[in-house]
């Protein structure tokens, strides 16, 4: 449904000879590289805002159309992503007026680490089950792990910090368990 | 029913996963997509997810009777799977309901929990789930809107569901609903497709359906 969706969109931008960029994160990424997940994502979340209004009507017409008003994540921007993961990206090569590329797989794996350790007090184990899907080596989990610790301590003090790094250390445990 | 045409129906029911290809759809049994949501259930934490909130949000439109009678006709079912969903709903409506009525005693005789999702460990269980000896992260339906198709689209899209939102009688949401996916049909044809005796659909026929112009083929 979304790759019709997109089509859509992409024929719409050929008509009117306009051009977007995409860079596609979370689950939708996983299926355009056609990681097995055994369902498919209803949403595309994507870190780069598209400002056009009359392109974001478009995107919002076609989830109308479709029955699927949220297919277009455009607050995805606020997550934070590894530096200079532009210079990872890979270009998906589907479509004519969109420059579609998604993250590299072991940038993929530093978000779904972070998000796995904050979201699995809610209960929400589905980003476990995509590094599943990933299956990370030892060196990308460890990685990832510091990844995670720096971007996520910056702002951190005194004993929330030393926590922090307990809970962290903890996890890496816990990872490197699972991915042996 | 394999994965795939459970997904199939799930999606037709409600809830948000992308399907391929978009296929005219048939009338669901409502209480059949149930039970065998207690086997699809272990296939992956997001299928797991999507059913309890399935289960959270229209677990109370669910018919007592109709899942007794598909149990007792030997309907494929997890019966630990079962309990644990009825007591989503349960906690959700109403703690001293009919669903009660539903609780499997029996649920294998397995010491310890078993893992809702095998292959997964999860460092905080959640109480319902454990109770009905099942290990299962905690549930806190906090992504309903993301997870679960509003009124809009199921008023217009299920009227599976729609009906019973409504307050109709199971059984004549049930041969409304049916009636909806099929052109002029015969009663005997809805009676044996939805298994209800034929003069429990005539008879609400006749009396709900008929005086409002619905009809029915003579054959």
């Amino acid at each position: 449904m979304i790759r019709k969706m997109l089509t859509e969109l992409d024929e719409w931008l050929v008509e009117k000879n306009r051009r977007i960029t995409l860079h596609v994160i979370g689950g939708y990424a996983l299926e355009l590289k056609n990681i097995q997940r055994g369902f498919q994502t209803e949403d595309i979340d994507s870190i780069l805002h598209i400002n056009e209004q009359d392109i974001i009507e478009k995107i919002q017409s076609i989830g109308k159309i479709h029955g699927n008003q949220q297919w277009f994540d455009f607050g995805a921007s606020s997550l934070t992503v590894p530096s200079g993961y532009e210079k990872r990206l890979e270009k998906i090569s589907d479509y004519e007026n969109i420059d579609l590329f998604v993250l590299s797989n072991s940038d993929i794996i530093k978000m779904k680490v972070a998000a796995y350790h904050s979201r699995r007090e809610r209960g929400i184990y589905r980003d476990l089950e995509d590094l599943k899907h990933l299956s990370p080596t030892k060196e990308e989990i460890s990685e990832a792990i510091k990844f995670y610790y720096e971007e996520y301590s910056k702002d951190l003090t005194g004993k929330f910090k030393l926590e922090f790094e307990k809970e962290v250390a903890e996890l890496k445990t816990e990872l490197l368990g699972i991915f042996k | 029913m394999n994965l795939e045409e459970f997904l199939d129906n799930a999606h037709s029911l409600g809830i948000k996963i992308n399907r391929s290809a978009e296929k005219r759809r048939d009338y669901i049994d409502l209480e059949s997509f149930f039970l065998y949501s207690t086997i699809h259930i272990s296939s992956s934490i997001r299928v797991a997810r999507y059913i309890e909130y399935w289960a959270f949000s229209f677990g109370k439109y669910l018919s007592v009777k109709r899942i007794n009678d598909h149990i007792k006709k030997g309907h494929p079912y997890k019966p630990e799977f079962l309990n644990g969903l009825l007591k989503i709903i349960d906690e959700n409506f109403d703690k001293s309901g009919p669903m009660k009525n539903l609780f499997q005693k029996k649920t294998g005789g397995t010491k310890g929990s078993i893992p809702i999702v095998p292959g997964f460990e999860f460092k905080k269980l959640d109480p319902k789930w454990e109770s009905v000896g099942v290990s299962a992260p905690i549930f806190i339906p906090d992504e309903l809107a993301k997870t679960i198709q509003g009124l809009d689209w199921i008023s217009k899209n299920c009227p599976e569901i729609y009906y019973r939102m409504q307050g109709i009688s199971p059984v004549l949401s049930d041969i409304r609903a049916y009636m909806f996916f099929k052109n002029k049909v015969s009663l005997y044809r809805v009676a044996k497709d939805l298994s209800l005796t034929y003069a429990c659909v005539h008879q609400n026929y006749k009396k709900y359906l008929e005086p409002f112009g619905i009809n029915v083929s003579n054959s």
